[in-house]
């Protein structure tokens, strides 16, 4: 086949995209098609995990997934982390770290920050530092993205 | 946009090797796509099909019986990486698919991926090489079993036949008193290939105290994985000590097929397989007691 109709759910939204070209990447999908514009591509090749979002769950980069493969899936992008004006946790933390700066690596970084502690509500530094590993940020230096994880992890961890 | 290409999507093994024999050289069996998507996007390689094998769920997961361990394929290197069976029982092989790439990249790569795209710095197939493993290939004239080390015939390239595809690695956890270990040299903390990578696994008598057998893999230093013989044969036999790693470390060093190697010049290279070999040694032996225990 050279294309295919998709049907996935973007951050809750049921979509349905008709002759998607098998050439076209989830990334391309979720910006032209969907118009979401959070999420970013950077090297295009896996290295700088901009483009991460959340596949059924799991962190990939969006760059070197086809498109058509999302077909039956659930996505989970930078935009369906808050809910209406209210800023999910780890978003409120990067803010109050002051953990961005030109902010191009933070919606990967979020994502793979979620993905992390959805499976591990407690990690240590080491872990985080291991679970955005493959995210590059050339501003911070990561001492304050590790902090705002930290922070996030605090907060996410209270009774709400 | 990707290249110009064409996609199937085969439902099961049979389907996928009968599209591949028909299709020939020009397709490519997609899995992670790790490497394949930037190959393709970099314009190094222009299959004109693309058979998508991710579905395949016969080639996937981990299982053990009695002492034997068969991993899937298409296993990703992150489901073996938090694999009880594989932490527990085959260390060295989640010292090497753990230290691989970034979440995101073990979330997709595959184990099968790592062997078959026959890279020299596959930390995932030095493990496999020392481990001893053996791999089954499905055909279009059905199946065969062979050694890891008989799958490679040169750079970037394997034995596998027009049509045949990767399916399972089977391993051997070993007898009581076995233990290994790898460990890569990098620059960087994460997402870097290894300058040079080490493996090591043993087999002891007398408590862990002498060594009955080796195998050491090299990975990054020659045109594809390799096993250090000479070290194994310093190995073999003798007392277990610091002294008789460090041998093992410089014979290693003397033999390793280090060519033109652009991530570390051969001096270099040299170098680092004499100190990262005793250390990755050294560590399998620690765990020798250790996985023993795990070993019914």
């Amino acid at each position: 086949m050279k294309e295919k109709s998709v049907t996935l759910r973007i951050n809750g939204e049921a979509h349905v995209f008709n002759h998607v070209s098998v050439r076209k990447t989830l990334v391309q999908l979720i910006r032209d098609d969907a118009g979401l514009m959070g999420t970013k591509e950077g090297c295009g090749e896996g290295d700088c995990g901009t483009c991460t979002v959340l596949l059924n769950g799991q962190p990939v980069n969006s760059c070197l997934v086809l498109a058509t493969e999302a077909d039956g899936k659930e996505v989970l992008t930078v935009e369906g982390l808050s809910r209406e004006w209210e800023l999910h946790p780890l978003q409120q933390a990067f803010v109050e770290e002051g953990a961005v700066q030109c902010g191009f690596c933070i919606p990967g970084m979020l994502l793979a920050a979620k993905a992390l502690i959805d499976e591990n509500p407690t990690p240590t530094e080491a872990e985080i530092r291991a679970a955005i590993a493959g995210n590059l940020c050339r501003c911070t230096g990561y001492v304050r993205i590790v902090q705002a994880i930290q922070s996030a992890v605090v907060s996410m961890s209270r009774p709400r | 946009m990707l290249p110009e290409f064409e996609l199937f999507e085969p439902r099961d093994l049979q389907e996928a090797v009968a599209l591949l024999t028909e299709l020939g050289e020009r397709a490519r069996p997609l899995a992670g796509g790790t490497d394949l998507m930037v190959e393709m996007r970099e314009g190094r390689t222009r299959p004109e099909y693309l058979v998508d094998i991710k579905g395949l769920e016969e080639l996937k997961g981990v299982t053990a019986s009695g002492g034997l361990i068969v991993i899937g394929a298409l296993t990703t290197l992150r489901v073996l990486e938090r694999s009880a069976i594989i932490r527990d029982r085959l260390p060295i092989l989640y010292d090497a698919v753990s230290q691989m790439g970034s979440v995101q990249i073990r979330g997709r790569g595959t184990i099968g991926g790592n062997l078959c795209n026959a890279h020299a710095s596959a930390d995932g197939t030095a493990a496999l090489l020392a481990l001893g493993a053996r791999l089954r290939l499905q055909g279009p004239k059905g199946s065969r079993e062979i050694a890891v080390e008989d799958f490679f015939s040169s750079t970037h390239k394997t034995v596998l036949s027009a049509g045949e595809v990767l399916t399972h690695i089977h391993l051997s956890t070993g007898s009581y008193g076995s233990g290994g270990a790898y460990s890569k040299y990098t620059v960087r903390k994460a997402m870097e290939p290894a300058l040079v990578g080490v493996g090591v696994f043993l087999k002891t008598e007398q408590a862990g105290a002498v060594c009955r057998a080796a195998r050491i893999a090299l990975a990054t230093t020659g045109p594809r994985p390799e096993r250090a013989l000479r070290a194994e044969e310093t190995l073999r036999g003798q007392r277990l000590s610091e002294e008789l790693f460090a041998r093992a470390g410089e014979a290693a060093a003397g033999e390793a097929n280090v060519g033109s190697n652009w991530r570390a010049p051969e001096d270099y290279a040299r170098h680092l397989i004499e100190v990262l070999l005793p250390e990755v040694a050294r560590r399998a032996w620690e765990r020798v007691g250790h996985e023993g225990r795990n070993i019914s």
